[in-house]
């Protein structure tokens, strides 16, 4: 089958690291997501914004990994915070429950949703 | 004016300057024909009658004449006669296709190669003939050189790397290893030998025919004949033999006492002669360890035999064989592991539900040899029924060890419990003292008469149909199963009227990819449901499985697990006096 598009980028600046996500972010993706993920938090941020505003698709795959780094952030004492995503892919949050627990935020710079 | 004298002297002089000329073209020709002696390539001359004029050492020595003038007496056509000449497509050459003599004829030449069998030996030789014409006094074509070079070597070489690229394809290219091999065996025929045929060893060191291919497809009827006659493999010789020590055989000269001695009696000797056998070689189809069948490649009609070099480059395209066969064996094997394993993990029917018609289906990937993460159950605790339907994060092994941790903790603690939210978190608190991140949705409804009771923990909800095409969502999304301890999960009651049908389903129904990268998603469902909402559940259930087959591209992605039942209302004696209309369909065959 032929691979979705996912794009991933990464930043860090002070104690903020932010990854932007881009297409369809699934079982052949989530990986790369991991990894990215990883080596950002090498450099210990106190905050990792992921940005998940221009995701078309996430699966079970790609949650995971989410929720993963939820709980990693909960263990470790950062702030983990995800850009909210558009409907259809909030849906998929919605359905697995996670929307209650992941703290989301309206863009990338935003504090806590009003 | 001369003198008489001085004529004399001219005439003498001429005399003389003839006589050193013709001694000189005399030794020119000497040393001409020493030089073209020399030559590697056999070089021939042609004139009138197409006889053959001249011919240097090699051509002398090639067509087995002791001396030019032999030659020059011989029928030219009769020089043709102990050979079979053909092109590279098989197709019988004559006199009048040779270049020199279509030169002769005062046509155009293009060089031709060809195949000659020596008919007595079995010798075969791919041979370019490159024709010039030598023009006459008058202008006219009246002899034709022709340069006759040797590209056996470089034919066979040619052909042989074609072949083993060809079939290295065959081979890589499908699990069917039967289909592969047939494929292979036309392929052999009739470059390599005339005959191919590929026998495996079945699990009792059987023979098990797979392949026998001719190039002449009413020639095949005499092998199939010719099983007729086959006993078991004796370990002492031919095929038997191979197989028993895994070591190649090779008969270059198959006599008719051979055949005798071989045949079980007249019909048997007959068909074998028929056969025309000349030449026969058997090798192994080898692994490491063991033989796991043979190739045999038999030369008959073209009166082709086998060379040393021949076996092998059979060897070589055995062993290929050889390897698919076993990739394709441990494929299948894993394969049905997992399907064996998968059906443990799905009831093997439905049970008769009082009140309930119910249908299920669980497809695993396509084109896929592990076991797959979705699941779904049903069963009794007391008077009312359980369904669980499920998804488990991952595939193979782990996932089959998940789904039936969670499969079986949902029925112990529903013995206890039947309450879904309270089913689902004993199931969560399982999970969660599994490593790392053990995920699972799961779909917990618990069917009481007409009240169906259902918790979510991140599956996608129940879809109600209504027998007027209405369809709506029941109940209310709850956190998925092993990511955080102790999620409270909410359960909601709903009353279900006769008619009304309930489907739950699995995500690789709503994700499943379409062209463009589209998913099939909710909307195509709840649409599709809306036309069949009366139907009974396992017409809803394979109108369903024909929407997402005409929808899809390419092979299914991801599991699919989808249940469905409806409401009759009937109630027990209803039941008990009715078919059971319980059905899970195709649990896991593909």
């Amino acid at each position: 089958m032929e691979a979705g598009s996912f794009e991933i980028r990464g930043e860090q600046e002070g104690g903020q690291a932010r990854l932007s996500l881009g297409g369809e972010l699934d079982l052949a993706s989530a990986p790369r997501l991991q990894r990215s993920a990883e080596k950002l938090l090498e450099g210990e941020p106190r905050r990792l914004v992921v940005d998940i505003s221009d995701l078309s698709f996430i699966d079970s795959s790609g949650l995971r990994v989410l929720i993963g780094l939820h709980e990693r952030a909960l263990r470790e004492g950062w702030e983990f915070r995800v850009v909210r995503p558009p409907e259809q892919v909030l849906k998929i949050f919605q359905i697995s429950g996670i929307d209650q627990h992941l703290r989301f935020i309206d863009a990338p710079g935003a504090e806590e949703p009003a | 004016m001369s003198e008489p004298g001085e004529r004399g002297a001219l005439a003498r002089e001429r005399e003389q300057v003839l006589r050193e000329l013709r001694e000189a073209l005399s030794g020119s020709e000497q040393r001409l024909a020493v030089t073209l002696d020399a030559l590697g390539e056999a070089i021939t001359i042609r004139g009138e009658g197409d006889r053959l004029m001249y011919a240097n050492k090699a051509a002398l020595e090639r067509m087995g004449v002791g001396s030019v003038a032999e030659l020059r007496k011989a029928d030219p056509r009769a020089l043709l006669d102990p050979y079979l000449i053909t092109t590279e497509d098989g197709r019988e050459i004559h006199i009048e296709d040779l270049p020199s003599a279509r030169l002769l004829r005062g046509e155009d030449a293009e060089p031709l190669l060809m195949r000659t069998v020596h008919r007595a030996s079995g010798e075969e030789r791919w041979v370019l003939l490159k024709a010039t014409p030598v023009p006459g006094p008058h202008g006219e074509v009246d002899s034709a050189v022709t340069i006759i070079e040797d590209l056996t070597v470089e034919h066979r070489a040619a052909v042989r790397s074609r072949f083993l690229a060809r079939a290295g394809q065959l081979l890589a290219s499908s699990l069917d290893y039967e289909q592969t091999l047939r494929n292979v065996a036309s392929l052999a025929v009739p470059q390599i030998a005339d005959w191919c045929s590929i026998d495996l060893l079945d699990e009792h060191g059987g023979r098990e025919p797979v392949a026998i291919a001719h190039s002449d497809p009413a020639r095949l009827a005499i092998a199939e004949r010719l099983r007729e006659f086959e006993g078991e493999l004796d370990p002492t010789r031919g095929l038997g033999r191979v197989m028993a020590t895994g070591e190649s055989q090779l008969y270059g000269e198959i006599s008719d006492e051979l055949l005798v001695s071989a045949a079980s009696g007249p019909e048997h000797l007959e068909l074998l002669r028929a056969v025309g056998i000349r030449a026969v070689l058997i090798v192994p189809l080898r692994v490491p360890g063991r033989t796991v069948g043979a190739l045999t490649l038999v030369q008959s009609e073209s009166s082709r035999s086998f060379e040393e070099e021949d076996v092998a480059f059979a060897e070589q395209i055995a062993t290929r064989a050889a390897l698919a066969v076993e990739n394709a064996r441990l494929y299948r094997e894993r394969s049905e592991m997992a399907h064996t394993l998968q059906r443990s993990l799905l009831p093997d029917e439905l049970p008769a539900v009082p009140g309930w018609e119910v249908a299920a289906l669980y497809r695993p990937a396509g084109e896929n040899s592990e076991v797959g993460g979705d699941f779904y159950d049903i069963w009794p605790i007391a008077d009312d029924w359980m369904v669980l339907i499920g998804d488990v994060t991952g595939k193979g092994v782990g996932a089959a060890s998940l789904t039936s941790l969670a499969r079986h903790t949902a029925a112990t603690a529903s013995e206890f419990d039947p309450r879904p939210a309270r089913v689902l978190a004993r199931v969560d608190a399982a999970l969660q003292r599994r490593p790392p991140l053990a995920l699972c949705t799961a779909l917990c409804m618990r069917l009481k008469g007409d009240v169906v009771t259902v918790a979510s923990a991140g599956h996608p909800l129940p879809l109600r149909l209504s027998p007027q095409g209405q369809v709506s969502e029941i109940g209310r999304y709850g956190l998925l199963l092993g990511a955080e301890a102790d999620a409270q999960r909410v359960e909601d009651a709903v009353q279900m009227r006769p008619g009304e049908s309930l489907v739950v389903l699995t995500d690789g129904v709503t994700d499943a990819l379409g062209a463009g990268r589209e998913r099939y998603g909710e909307e195509r469902l709840r649409e599709r449901l809306e036309e069949i909402c009366d139907e009974p559940p396992l017409v809803v259930l394979q109108r369903i499985i024909d929407s997402l087959e005409n929808f899809q591209v390419g092979p299914q992605a991801d599991d699919t697990a989808i249940l469905v039942a409806r409401y009759s209302g009937a109630g027990q004696e209803g039941v008990a006096q009715q078919e059971p209309q319980t059905a899970a369909v195709g649990a896991a065959d593909g």
